[in-house]
Parts: structure tokens; sequence; C-alpha cells
């Protein structure tokens, strides 16, 4: 079953004008990208930096209009829905946004913070919050004495891990993660794996999964789009990745670092860098 | 004598619980033009004792105890005037999370030219801006000269990743705290960035203090290595023994973990 469905989605940015430059230039930052997601998989999108996924993501959820194409989740346009039909769609579909700090109330307690969606959408009563709230972030390997502290007490990977914490409250069918791992060391990092996987398998979530680390996408993930400056260069089982044969795939997993030091390549020195800096 | 001699740090914060140590007698020396790695697990402290070194801890926050000797002084012996002139000129770090150290009310450009004003206070505008774009333009940012006005929130997260860095080394310092640099970053991207950090310490001996959980990284760049647990160094050593002949269980634990493709 399909869950969701992109339709030649577009979109642009306007540019502000440089020191020298004209004025209404755009940025192409989504251009012409059809693509479906099936109920319980988990799609993996790869690319270079700047080419799009974040902004991709943000439309998926409604949470950005695209400048042209449609939307369809769960057979429906959600341009086309209703203010309290999409209050109700909303507590489906979550993300996890890429840059966890500032996606995070600085005035809320973590625990609010993670049980937050439960009370929007009359979940949890008011006396269950805080059992609720210390649930989920020991789902995620925080501490359930963590509900009192703010944000900035928390270090990098425990700010991600509260996100990560807020996104699964409702048991939602979707979820756009954003790097969701990328602050984790490895160990963490697996654990939060697992536990994606878990959810998905008994809730049947699906995710679109944005991640840089191709490691983590080919052990994750069902299927893979490779994103290049907008476009979706390639698309295939994560099992395959390997084999992949756009050259900007290939690049891709030849630039993975190898975790041995006895490996070492040598370094190219950057030829311009000492007149620069 | 090295760049760097960290003895002893203890960085504590104030909770209702009492004063909790995030780092917890924490030695560690840099020396000059040496990569040194800061690994280990979430909350273990390694950005705690990032930002002490630059006496740059939170209001709760305090350094309790410890001597951090840069160059023959102790940084926790100097007058707040003069660690400010150390602060982005001696030692310039790049910070975890980049949307919340860059001013989004100021234009890229902006932000960078004045980083390099730091270091070089009499130039003049029409060369910081060219400064400025070269610099952008070799942490990868196609066509600076456009996107030159754009504003934090206008770029995407390894793009505003890629500011930081770039305003970091504008400065050229002496030492480089890089704070998981290349985590917003897809590999092609942050192996460029690997090999300009590279060359600015082959050029200029720059030394580098490295966190980050990608062993790959470490591997590929870093001279010796420190694990944190819980606050503490649980061990520390020349790169090749740390992977080849872990002797701490964390250590081991981590290693173990590290996703293959
Ligand atoms: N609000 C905005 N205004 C103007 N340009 C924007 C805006 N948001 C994104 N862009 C531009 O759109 C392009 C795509 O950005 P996006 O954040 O989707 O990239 P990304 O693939 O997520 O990159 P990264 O891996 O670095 O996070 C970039 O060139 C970015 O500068
Ligand atoms: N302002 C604060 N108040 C209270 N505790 C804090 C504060 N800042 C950090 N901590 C705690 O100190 C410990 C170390 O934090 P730090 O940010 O140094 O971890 P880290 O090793 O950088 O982790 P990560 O890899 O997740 O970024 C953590 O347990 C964190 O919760
Ligand atoms: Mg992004
Ligand atoms: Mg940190």
């Amino acid at each position: 079953m399909t869950l969701l469905e992109l339709n030649n989605i577009t979109k642009l940015f306007p540019v502000r004008r440089g020191f020298f430059g004209k004025a209404s230039e755009f940025v192409r930052a989504v251009d012409g990208i059809t693509l479906s997601l099936n109920e319980k998989e988990i799609l993996g999108l790869v690319g270079e930096s700047g080419c799009g996924k974040s902004t991709l993501g943000r439309i998926a959820l409604g949470l950005m209009k695209p400048t042209s194409g449609d939307v369809i989740f769960d057979g429906r346009d959600i341009s086309s829905l209703s203010k309290n039909d999409l209050i109700k769609l909303r507590s489906r579909m979550q993300i996890i946004f890429q840059d966890p700090f500032s996606s995070l109330n600085p005035r809320m307690p973590a625990g609010d913070i993670v049980s937050e969606p439960l009370v929007i959408h009359g979940r949890c009563k008011n006396k269950e919050r805080l059992s609720a709230a210390a649930a989920l972030l020991e789902s995620v390997g925080l501490k359930a004495e963590h509900v009192y502290r703010y944000p900035h007490e928390f270090s990098g990977g425990q700010r991600q891990r509260i996100c990560i914490a807020r996104a699964i409250a409702l048991n939602p069918k979707f979820i756009v993660a954003d790097e969701p791992v990328s602050a984790l060391d490895v160990a963490v990092q697996a654990e939060i794996l697992a536990l994606l996987k878990e959810l998905q398998n008994k809730f049947n979530m699906a995710y679109l999964f944005v991640s840089h680390d191709l490691r983590v996408v080919s052990k994750l993930c069902d299927r893979v789009a490779v994103m290049k400056s907008g476009k979706i260069v390639e698309i295939m089982p994560a099992a395959k990745i390997k084999e992949a044969g756009h050259p900007y795939t290939r690049n891709l997993l030849a630039s993975v670092p190898i975790a041995d030091p006895f490996r070492r390549e040598k370094i190219d020195c950057v030829a311009n860098a000492a007149d620069v800096c | 004598m090295g760049l760097l001699e960290i003895k002893n740090l203890r960085t504590c914060f104030s909770t209702d619980k009492g004063e909790v140590p995030a780092v917890d007698g924490v030695s560690l020396s840099v020396n000059k033009g040496e990569v040194v790695s800061i690994v280990g697990g979430s909350g273990s402290g390694k950005t705690v004792l990032g930002l002490s070194i630059l006496r740059l801890v939170s209001e709760q926050g305090r350094i309790a105890d410890g001597e951090i000797i840069f160059k023959g002084v102790d940084l926790l012996k100097l007058p707040l005037v003069e660690m400010r002139r150390i602060r982005g000129r001696k030692i310039s770090m790049i910070f975890q999370e980049p949307m919340t150290s860059l001013n989004p009310v100021f234009t890229i450009g902006e932000q960078i030219e004045e980083a390099i004003r730091i270091h070089n206070p009499k130039i003049s505008k029409h060369e910081a801006e060219e400064n400025a774009c070269e610099i952008l333009n070799l942490v990868g940012i196609a066509d600076p000269v456009r996107r030159y006005s754009s504003y934090p929130h206008e770029f995407s997260g390894g793009m505003r990743q890629r500011v930081m860095i770039a305003m970091a080394l504008s400065c050229r310092p002496d030492l480089l705290i890089a704070d998981e640099p290349t985590t917003a970053l897809d590999v092609t991207i942050q192996s460029e960035i690997l090999k300009l950090l590279e060359s600015l310490q082959a050029k200029f001996g720059m030394s580098i203090i490295l966190i980050t959980h990608d062993f790959g990284i470490v591997a590929q760049i870093a001279d010796r290595v420190y694990v944190m647990h819980n606050g503490k160094v649980v061990e520390d050593g020349d790169v090749r023994q740390i992977f080849g002949a872990p002797k701490d269980d964390y250590t081991k634990k981590l290693l173990a973990a590290v996703p293959v493709l």
C-alpha cells in the first residue's frame, strides 16, 4: 500500500543579490521530484550537502509548500485539506529535525517537550504526563530524572535523542528523520537504530530517513534514493547500494573513510589553502 | 613541552542534585602540529572539555580544579580581557551545533568578514569580501558571490557547518578545537574538509583537537586518541595502538559498534 506520493515536486527559493550580483535569482532546491513511499517502508535519502533533502522532507510533511507539484498522503492531497483535517493528520506524521537545538523550546523542560504531542492530541491525561515523559526519555537511553532539565543542560547527542523521543511519542504512521543519529556515538547509534526498526515492526511506521552515512543507510533502509542538485539520480534497494551505477553514488561510496589507521591514505594538500586562510 | 597541557581538569555543573562533574579529572596534551582526537559516548564530557579550554562554559558551570597550560601560560589564571584575545586568534573552535553559534541577523558574508578582521584588522572592505569568498569556495560552497548575502536560515545544515569551519580557519589559529565538524556533511565534502585541515596543519603547524564519534575520520587523520567515558579519560594512545590493541572495555565496545558498509 502506498502511503506517500510526491508528484513532480519543485521548490524555488529567491536569492538575495550578492554584492555585485543581479536581483531575483533563484535556487532550485528541489527540481521535479516524483517519489512514492509504501506503508512500513524505510526509504533512505542520501546526497550532497545542499542538494535539497531537508527541503523535500519538509514538503512531504506539508510544513512547507512546494512551488509546484502535489503531495498525496494516504490517498489525499494535503494541500486540499481543511485546517481540522490537517491537525488530525499531523498526529500521524512527525519530523526529527536536522538541527536539534533550534527545534527545542529553550524554556521547556525535556519532560514537557517529549510529552507535548500526547497532550495536544488528547492521548494522555495530565496526571499521567510525567510517567509518560519519563518512559519516552528512557526509551532513547536518557534517564527518567532528566524530565526537569532544560535543553541547554544536555549534550548534543542527548538533545538529538529528545527530538527522537518527541517524534515517536504518538506512534505516527510516518516520520521524516533528518540526520537523526548524526550526533550519536556508535554504541548509542546502534541502539537508536534498533529502536526505530522495532517501532517500524510494531506500529507499521514508515520513515523517510535522510542521512549522509551510507553505512547506516545500507543497514537500516529498504530502498535508497540518491539525490544531487534537487533531482533524484538513482533509486535502488539498500542491499544493492554497493553495486550502484551512477558516478555520483560511486564517488560517495569511494569517499567513505575506512576505520583502520593501518590503511591510511596519503592526503594531497589543498594548493591554495595557505594563501587564503 | 607541548602546545597545550591540561592537568587534572574538573568542570562541574550545579543541578538540583548538587554539583556534578561533567569533566572529572582529565589530563591531556597536544603538541605543535599534532591532531589529537577525542572520542567517547554521548554525554561523556567532550564538548564541555572543549568549552573549558576557551573558558566558555555556561553560567551554571564552573571550572573547579586543574590547569590549562597553553604556550606556557595557565589560561585559567588569565584576566578575562587577555582570554578574549586568545579566543578566535590563537585558539578557535568549530561548535557542534552551527545554527546556535551563527548570528541569525547578519549575513553569512558579514560574519566571515568579521572573523577575518580579528586576524587582520587593517584589511580593506573589498579585500575582506574577496578573502571571505575564497574561503567559502575552499569549504565547497558553490557560487559564493551569489550566496554571500544569504542569512544563516537560508543555508542548509551542512552549508552552515562549512561556514563555521570557514570562520574558525580564517583567523589562522595555533590550535583548532573542532567539535563534530563534519557531522552534517556528505562523505565527498567531508574528505575535502579533512584535506583542507591537513593542509593547514602541514603548512603552519596548526594543532587540532578533533572531537568526533566517527572512527573513520579518526583512523584517517588523528595522531593520538583519547577515549572519554563519564567525564574521565579511560584510555589514550597512538591511533594505531587504540585501533589495533585497545585495552579498555569501553574502547572495545565502541570499536565493536562501528558500522561497516
Ligand atoms: N529558507 C530558504 N531560503 C533560501 N534558500 C534556502 C532556504 N532553505 C533552503 N535553501 C536552499 O535550498 C538548497 C537546499 O537546501 P536543503 O536544506 O534542502 O539541503 P540539504 O540537502 O538538506 O543539505 P544538508 O545535507 O547540508 O543539510 C540550498 O542551496 C539552500 O541554501
Ligand atoms: N549546562 C549544563 N547543566 C547541567 N549539565 C550539563 C550542562 N551542560 C552539559 N551538561 C552535562 O554534562 C555532560 C557532558 O556534556 P557534553 O556536552 O560535554 O557531552 P559530549 O561528550 O559532548 O556528548 P555528545 O557526544 O552527545 O555531544 C552531559 O551529561 C550533559 O548532560
Ligand atoms: Mg539538510
Ligand atoms: Mg558534544
